[in-house]
C-alpha cells in the first residue's frame, strides 16, 4: 500500500492563549492604573513623547497588549494596536506563557531570546524597569524575587495600590 | 687643622660593660697585609673574637673600619665597613656603608673602632679625637633611625652617627645600622648593637685633615679614576637611573626574582625599572659623600620626597612578592629604613612566608597586627591598640606593611619572621623554598640565569650575597661571559672575590670596578668577541690581562707603602681566606656551600632551556683553585702561603 | 553553568594573518561582488594604509568602485547619506570598511540605506528593524578593540535632529572580518592601550553578565588571555606584527563574545560618560572596568574569580586560594591599568580623563537608561551609578 504524505495542520494552544490573554488584560489594566498612582513609574515615563505607543505581542499573530502614553499615563489599548513605536515580541506561545504566568523574569527572557524588541532600546530599558515595578505591585515578593534582579521596596503606598488593584483597579482601570 | 698622612693606625677600643675606652695600635705589617677597611677589620676581629661566641651575647665584638681612601677625596671614597659575628647566620658578617660616619671616624683621628661588652643600661656612645662619653640612651630608645640621628648627632656639620632603629632594639636578626640615609645592610648587625643596649655611636670628626703621602701621584691616579668613571657606560647608566637600571637587564636575562624565585621575568617589570622611576618620580641625586658614580637617588613617592628604593628593594620587596607598584614598594622601603631592617632579608623572608601559607605550612590565621597606630599617633597618649588580621599573598601589597611593622616591633608572628627564612623553615618545614644560603637571604638575581653567580652565592662567606663576587655583571650586564655554562666560572669567581675583598679593604665603592677594570686601554679596545672567548676558554690569561692598577695605585699613593697589582690581589685573597677560615672555625664546611633546592632542582617556570645551577660541576674546581680541601676547609699550607697565623694572637 | 536556553550566532568569516589583505579580491568574488566601495577615514589614509590596501587589488581584475576617506570620528547620518549617493552613482555592489569603530558603523549605515533603498536611517533604528538581505560587507579593522567587525550593532548620530540612533540586527553582521597585522601597526601607543582595554571590557563583561553562555565564555576567556599576554608589548613596541595580530584576534574574539552575550554596567557608564563628557570609549572602559566588577561582585563572584585564570595565568590562578580569586582578578586588572598608565598615560580615573565632578549626576542618569544595563547581573539604579562614578572619579 502506498504511503500517503499529507501536510499536517498544526493545532491551537487554546488554553495557553486564553491564559495569556487574561494576563495581558490584567497587566494592561494594572499598567494603566499604576501609571496614575505610582510616582516612580510616572517619573520614568515622563520623558516619553505624547502619544507614544507600545505593544507586547505573541508571535506570529497571537494576543497582544497595547499601551499608549497620554497625559503622562499609560492607557491600556487592548489588542487594538496593529503596530507601535516600541514592540516587544514573545517568540512563541510557550515563551509568552512562561513569562506571563510568571515563571520567568524579563531579564532572563531577553537573555534567552524568548522576548525581542523592535524599536528604541533606551525606552525599552525604561519600560522593563516599570514592568518590574508593576510586577512587584501585582505579585508577592516570594514570586517576584525569582523574576527580577532586585525587588523594588514594597512601600506602604505600593501595598495600598496592590489592594486597590485587586479590588477595583483592574476592573476600572484607574 | 692637624694632618694625618694617609691613615692612622690608632684603633679606638670601647668596652661597654666597663664603660671604659682605650686606644690600641694596628701594626704596619697588618696594614700591608690586610690594607684596611674590611681586611684590617677582619684581622682585628680574628685577634679578639673567640669561635663559638654568641652573636647576641656580651662577648660579640663589632668592628667599624674606615677605608684607606676614606677622607682623601678620592672618587667614591665615602665608605666604611663593619665586621662582626652575625646573629642571622651565626658566622662572620661584613657590611659596607656610604654614610657620613666613616669620614668622621677617620677625621677624629682613628683608623678603626672596636666595640666590646654590653651596657647595662640603654646607652649612646659619643666620641671625638680626645675623649669618649657614655650617654644615656633611654630617651631615644624606640625612635626610628631618622629621629634618632637627628636627636643624638645634633651638630650635623661636625658629627655623624651610627644608629639602630626599633628592629635592632628588638633583636630582629636582619636589622641593620644606619648612618645618614645609608645602611650597614646585611647580616643583622643592628641586633648586635641592640643586644649591647647600644642605640647609637656618635663620632665628632673634622679634627684632622687626611692627606696622601704622595700627593702628586695621588692626583694623577685620581684624575685617571675620575675620567674612567665619567666614560664607562654601566657606571653612567647607574648614575642616571640608580641601581634600578639593572631591572631591565635582569628581566631580559630571565633572572628577575618573581614569586619567591618561581618565575624569572614579568611583563610588568618595566614599572620598577630605573628608567620608569626617573620618568615618574622627579628623581635627583642623593649619594654617599663623596661620590662620582651617583647611583643613590631621592624622588617623589606618595606625594613626599624620599629615598628611591634600590634595585634589591625593588626586587625583593617588589617583584619577588609579585608587587610592581612603585609607591607601595616605596612605602615598604620607608618602613624598613626607619625601623632599621635589611630590605633583602625582609623581602626574602616574606616571600618564604607567602609560599609557606600557600603550601599550608603556616596557618593564615597567625597574621595579626596591632592596628590603629596611625590614628592614635595624632592624639598622643591613647596608645590603645586593637588587633587586626592581615594576610600575606603573592601579588597583593595588602598586609606587607603590617607584616614589616610587626617584624620591627617583634609582635605576634612578626617575632618569628624576624628570625629570618632559615629559622622559619627549620621550624615549619619548607627548606626547599627558603631562598637563603648559610642563613642569609639571596639577593635579587636568580642564579639559574647566571651559573657563575650560583657558585658565588654558594661559596660567599657571608651567605647568598651578590657582592662577594658580582660576577653577574660579566655574565649579564656586560655580556662578557656566557652565563649558562659552568666553564671558566670557578676561576672567575675566585678572581672577582679576591679583587672585591681588596676593594672592600681599600674601602671604595664596588661599583668602581666597572670603570676601573673596563676602561683601561687593553680591555677597552680589545674587540668584544675576543674578550668573550678569552674569558670563556682561557680565563687565566684573560684575568692576567685585566688591568685594575688604579686600586693599588691609590693605596700606595695614599699610604706611601709600595703595592703592585699582584700584591693587591694577594691581599684580597688573604682577606677572603681569613674570613673563610674564621667561618670554618664556627663550623662552616662544604656542607654549607650549597644553594636552595629550588636553584639546583627546579627550573624557572616557563624557561625553555630548563636551566638549573650545575653547582657540583663548579664547586670542586673552585675548592682546588682556592686551596681548600674537599670539605671546603682552607688547609694549613694555604694559610702559610698567605701568612695567616693559624691561631690568632689574642689581645685582651 | 549551562543556561536553560541560549543562542549563539556568528556567521562572520574570519581571515587573519600575514598578508591576509591579498586574499580579499578572490574572497569578494566568491561573495558575488565585482565593484566594492571602500569607506575609510583621513587618519587611516594618512597612515598609508589605503595605499597598502589598493596595492592588494593590483593584478586581481577587480575594480574598486570608490574610496571615501572622510568619515568623521563620530559617524553621522549626513556622511552615511553622502556615501550612499556615491555608492549608487558609481554602481557599487559591496562595501569594505577600512578603519575603526566609526568607519565600520558608517559602513553598516550605508549598507542599510543601499539595501533598503531609502534615504532616511531613522526609520530603521532600533532592534530587528531590517528585513532584506544586505549587500556584502567586509570589515578590516585598523584598531583592535571595538569588535564591530563581528557585532550586530551600529550607532550613528543624527546631528540635525540631535539623536543618537542605535541599530541592532543580525543582518548588520559583516560577511568577512579581515585581520591583517599591517593594518594596526601604526596605531599609536595610547590608542593601542585604550582599544585593548575596550576589548578587555567586552570579554570581561560578556563573561559575567546574564546572557553569558558556554560559547561566548570560550571566546571571552581566550580573548582575555591573549590581551594580557600581548597588550604591554603592543603598547611598548608597536612594530611587532605578531603582537599586533594577536591583539586584533583578541579584539575580534572579545567582539564575538559580547555580541552573543551583551555587556553590562561598565558599558552603561562608559556610553553615558562618552555621550556627556566625550571621553573616548576605550578610555572610559579602562576607567570603569574594575569598579563595575566590584559592583557586581556580590552577584557573580565565582565568574569573576574564574577570570583570574586568563588574567594572571595558570600558575597564579592555581596558587591563589579560591576564596580570593575574585579580588585578585580585580587586583591584577588594576595592576595592568597602572602598567598601561605608566607606559602611555592612559587615564585610570575620570579626573585624569578630564571629567568634572559636577557632571557625575548627569552621567548616572544617562547610564541607567542605557540598554546595556539589562543584562547586567545586578540591577543598578541612579544612586548606585553615582556611587560607582564617585569611586571612579579620583
Amino acid at each position: 500500500m502506498e504511503v500517503q504524505y499529507r501536510p499536517i495542520v498544526p493545532g491551537v494552544k487554546r488554553l495557553k492563549l486564553t491564559v495569556i490573554q487574561i494576563v495581558f488584560l490584567v497587566l494592561g489594566r494594572a499598567f494603566q492604573c499604576a501609571s496614575q498612582h505610582d510616582e516612580e513609574i510616572r517619573k520614568e515615563i515622563e520623558p516619553w513623547p505624547e502619544g507614544f505607543t507600545l505593544m507586547m505581542k505573541v508571535m506570529p499573530d497571537g494576543p497582544s497588549m497595547g499601551l499608549e502614553k497620554k497625559d503622562n499615563m499609560l492607557l491600556f489599548r487592548g489588542s487594538q494596536l496593529k503596530s507601535a513605536n516600541l514592540e516587544i515580541y514573545f517568540r512563541n506561545v510557550e515563551s509568552a506563557f512562561m513569562i506571563m504566568t510568571p515563571q520567568m523574569g524579563s531579564p532572563q527572557a531577553f537573555a534567552e531570546k524568548r522576548m525581542s524588541i523592535k524599536g528604541d532600546l533606551g525606552i525599552a530599558t525604561v519600560f522593563t524597569r516599570t514592568l518590574v515595578i508593576v510586577m512587584a505591585t501585582l505579585y508577592p515578593e516570594i514570586i517576584v524575587k525569582k523574576l527580577v534582579k532586585r525587588v523594588p521596596p514594597l512601600t506602604l503606598k505600593r501595598a495600598g495600590l496592590r489592594v486597590w488593584l485587586y479590588t477595583f483597579g483592574i476592573l476600572l482601570g484607574r | 687643622m692637624e694632618e694625618i698622612k694617609g691613615y692612622s693606625n690608632r684603633i679606638l677600643e670601647i668596652n661597654l660593660t666597663e664603660k671604659s675606652w682605650s686606644v690600641s695600635e694596628a701594626s704596619i705589617k697588618d696594614r700591608e697585609m690586610f690594607i684596611g677597611g674590611k681586611g684590617l677589620g677582619m684581622k682585628l676581629l680574628y685577634d679578639r673574637l673567640k669561635p663559638g661566641t654568641d652573636p647576641l651575647g656580651e662577648d660579640n665584638i663589632l668592628v667599624i673600619m674606615p677605608g684607606v681612601v676614606t677622607g682623601t677625596g678620592a672618587p667614591c671614597s665615602g665608605r666604611f665597613e663593619a665586621i662582626s659575628k652575625s646573629p642571622l647566620t651565626g658566622i662572620i658578617a661584613t657590611a659596607s656603608c656610604g654614610g657620613p660616619f666613616g669620614i668622621h671616624l677617620k677625621t677624629a683621628g682613628y683608623g678603626g673602632l672596636v666595640i666590646k661588652g654590653k651596657s647595662k643600661e640603654k646607652c649612646v656612645v659619643w666620641f671625638d679625637h680626645k675623649t669618649v662619653e657614655f650617654r644615656d640612651g633611654s630617651d631615644v630608645w624606640g625612635l626610628d633611625t631618622v629621629e634618632t640621628q637627628e636627636k643624638i648627632s645634633a651638630d650635623s656639620k661636625k658629627e655623624a652617627s651610627l644608629v639602630i632603629g626599633p628592629a635592632g632594639e628588638n633583636l630582629v636578626r636582619f636589622s641593620n645600622i644606619a648612618s645618614g640615609h645609608r645602611f650597614l645592610g646585611r647580616g643583622g648587625l643592628g641586633a648586635v648593637m641592640g643586644a649591647k643596649n647600644l642605640k647609637g655611636v656618635v663620632a665628632r670628626g673634622k679634627h684632622y685633615k687626611i692627606v696622601p703621602a704622595n700627593p702628586e701621584k695621588f692626583e694623577k691616579v685620581k684624575k685617571k679614576a675620575s675620567l674612567f668613571i665619567k666614560r664607562e657606560a654601566v657606571t653612567l647608566s647607574m648614575g642616571k637611573f640608580g641601581t634600578a637600571t639593572n631591572v631591565k637587564f635582569v628581566n631580559r636575562a630571565k633572572m628577575l626574582p618573581v614569586w619567591n624565585y618561581f618565575f624569572g621575568e614579568h611583563d610588568q617589570a618595566f614599572r620598577i625599572s630605573g628608567e620608569m622611576i626617573r620618568e615618574k618620580h622627579e628623581t635627583k641625586v642623593s649619594t654617599c659623600k663623596p661620590c662620582s658614580i651617583m647611583c643613590g637617588h631621592r624622588g617623589k613617592f606618595n606625594g613626599k620626597e624620599t629615598a628611591v628604593p634600590e634595585y634589591e628593594t625593588l626586587t625583593l620587596l617588589g617583584s619577588n612578592l609579585g608587587i610592581f607598584d612603585r609607591e607601595a614598594i616605596s612605602r615598604f622601603n620607608d618602613i624598613c629604613n626607619r625601623a632599621g631592617m635589611d630590605t633583602i632579608s625582609a623581602g626574602g623572608t616574606l616571600a618564604w612566608v607567602m609560599e609557606a601559607v600557600e603550601k599550608g605550612l603556616v596557618s593564615p590565621d597567625v597574621f595579626v597586627s596591632s592596628a590603629g597606630e596611625n590614628d592614635s599617633s595624632e592624639q598622643q597618649g591613647s596608645k590603645e591598640r586593637s588587633s587586626k588580621p592581615y594576610s600575606l599573598m603573592f601579588g597583593s601589597p595588602d598586609g606587607v606593611e603590617d607584616a614589616l611593622e610587626s617584624i620591627a616591633r617583634c609582635e605576634g608572628f612578626g617575632k618569628e619572621m624576624g628570625l629570618g627564612s632559615r629559622a622559619l623553615s627549620q621550624k615549619y618545614g619548607g627548606r626547599d623554598f627558603a631562598i637563603q644560603v648559610k642563613g642569609l637571604e639571596m639577593a635579587g638575581y636568580d642564579p639559574r640565569g647566571a651559573y657563575g653567580l650560583g657558585l658565588a652565592y654558594a661559596v660567599a662567606n657571608r651567605g647568598a650575597c651578590h657582592l662577594s663576587a658580582s660576577i653577574m655583571s660579566f655574565e649579564v650586564f656586560l655580556g662578557l661571559l656566557k652565563p649558562d655554562t659552568a666553564r671558566a666560572k670557578p676561576q672567575m669567581v675566585k678572581f672577582v672575590e679576591d679583587l672585591t675583598c681588596g676593594v672592600n679593604a681599600l674601602q671604595t665603592c664596588q661599583f668602581t670596578m666597572y670603570a676601573y677594570t673596563l676602561e683601561p686601554f687593553l680591555t677597552k679596545y680589545t674587540p668584544g668577541f675576543i674578550l668573550k672567548n678569552l674569558m670563556l676558554w682561557l680565563p687565566e690569561i684573560a684575568l692576567a690581562l685585566l688591568d685594575f692598577s688604579i686600586y693599588p695605585d691609590f693605596f700606595s699613593s695614599i699610604t706611601g707603602i709600595k703595592m703592585s697589582s699582584a700584591d693587591f690581589l694577594k691581599a684580597g685573597e688573604r682577606i677572603h681566606v681569613l674570613e673563610r677560615y674564621m667561618n670554618t672555625r664556627e663550623g662552616i664546611s662544604s656542607r654549607d656551600d650549597i644553594l636552595p633546592d629550588r636553584m639546583i632542582m627546579e627550573t624557572i617556570s616557563g624557561d625553555e632551556k630548563k636551566r638549573v645551577v650545575p653547582l657540583d660541576k663548579m664547586i670542586g674546581k673552585y675548592y682546588k683553585l682556592r686551596g681548600y680541601n674537599s670539605d671546603g676547609i682552607p688547609v694549613s699550607r694555604l694559610l702559610d702561603k698567605l701568612k695567616i697565623p693559624s691561631e690568632p694572637c689574642f689581645t685582651n | 553553568m549551562l543556561p536553560s536556553y541560549y543562542e549563539f550566532h556568528n556567521p562572520v568569516k574570519i581571515m587573519s594573518g600575514h598578508k591576509a589583505l591579498d586574499n580579499l579580491p578572490s574572497e569578494l568574488e566568491m561573495l558575488g561582488a565585482k565593484c566594492p566601495m571602500v569607506i575609510t577615514d583621513k587618519g587611516v589614509a594618512g597612515a598609508g594604509l589605503v595605499k597598502i590596501f589598493t596595492q592588494s587589488f593590483d593584478s586581481s581584475g577587480m575594480t574598486i568602485g570608490a574610496i571615501f576617506d572622510d568619515v568623521p570620528p563620530d559617524s553621522s547620518s549626513e556622511v552615511v547619506e553622502k556615501i550612499t549617493a556615491i555608492f549608487r552613482k558609481n554602481g557599487c555592489d559591496s562595501l569594505i570598511a577600512l578603519g575603526g569603530g566609526s568607519v565600520i558603523d558608517t559602513a553598516k549605515g550605508v549598507n542599510i540605506l543601499v539595501t533598503e533603498n531609502s534615504d532616511d536611517l531613522l526609520q530603521f533604528s532600533g532592534a530587528e528593524m531590517l528585513k532584506k538581505k544586505m549587500k556584502p560587507l567586509v570589515v578590516i579593522p585598523t584598531t583592535s578593540g571595538t569588535g564591530s567587525e563581528v557585532t550586530v550593532v551600529a550607532v550613528i548620530s543624527d546631528i540635525k535632529r540631535n539623536l543618537k540612533m542605535a541599530f541592532s540586527s543580525t543582518r548588520l553582521l559583516p560577511d568577512i572580518a579581515l585581520l591583517d597585522p599591517r593594518m594596526t601597526l601604526t596605531l599609536p601607543p595610547k590608542m593601542t592601550a585604550a582599544t585593548a582595554m575596550d576589548a578587555m571590557s567586552h570579554a570581561v563583561e560578556s563573561f559575567i553578565n546574564l546572557q553569558k553562555n558556554p560559547m561566548s565564555d570560550a571566546y571571552a576567556l581566550a580573548a582575555i588571555e591573549m590581551i594580557r599576554k600581548n597588550v604591554i608589548n603592543a603598547v611598548s613596541d608597536g612594530n611587532d606584527a605578531k603582537v599586533r595580530l594577536a591583539m586584533a584576534n583578541a579584539s575580534t574574539m572579545a567582539g564575538i563574545a559580547f555580541s552573543n552575550s551583551m555587556v553590562g554596567v561598565v558599558h552603561s557608564l562608559g556610553h553615558a560618560a562618552g555621550g556627556i563628557c566625550h571621553i573616548p570609549h576605550g578610555v572610559a572602559m579602562n576607567i570603569f572596568l574594575p569598579f563595575g566588577l566590584e559592583y557586581n561582585m556580590s552577584k557573580c563572584r565565582d565568574n569573576i574569580g574564574r577570570l583570574l585564570l586568563p588574567m594572571a595565568g595558570a600558575d597564579v590562578y592555581a596558587r591563589t586560594p579560591e576564596s580570593r580569586r575574585a579580588e585578585q582578578m580585580i587586583h591584577y586588572l588594576r595592576e595592568l591599568r597602572k602598567a598601561l598608565n605608566d607606559l602611555c598615560g592612559l587615564p585610570i580615573n575620570l579626573k585624569q580623563a578630564g571629567v568634572t565632578e559636577d557632571k557625575l549626576p548627569q552621567i548616572a542618569k544617562a547610564a541607567i537608561n542605557d540598554p546595556s544595563i539589562i543584562m547586567n547581573p545586578r540591577e543598578m539604579d541612579e544612586n548606585d551609578a553615582l556611587e560607582i562614578l564617585k569611586k571612579a572619579f579620583a
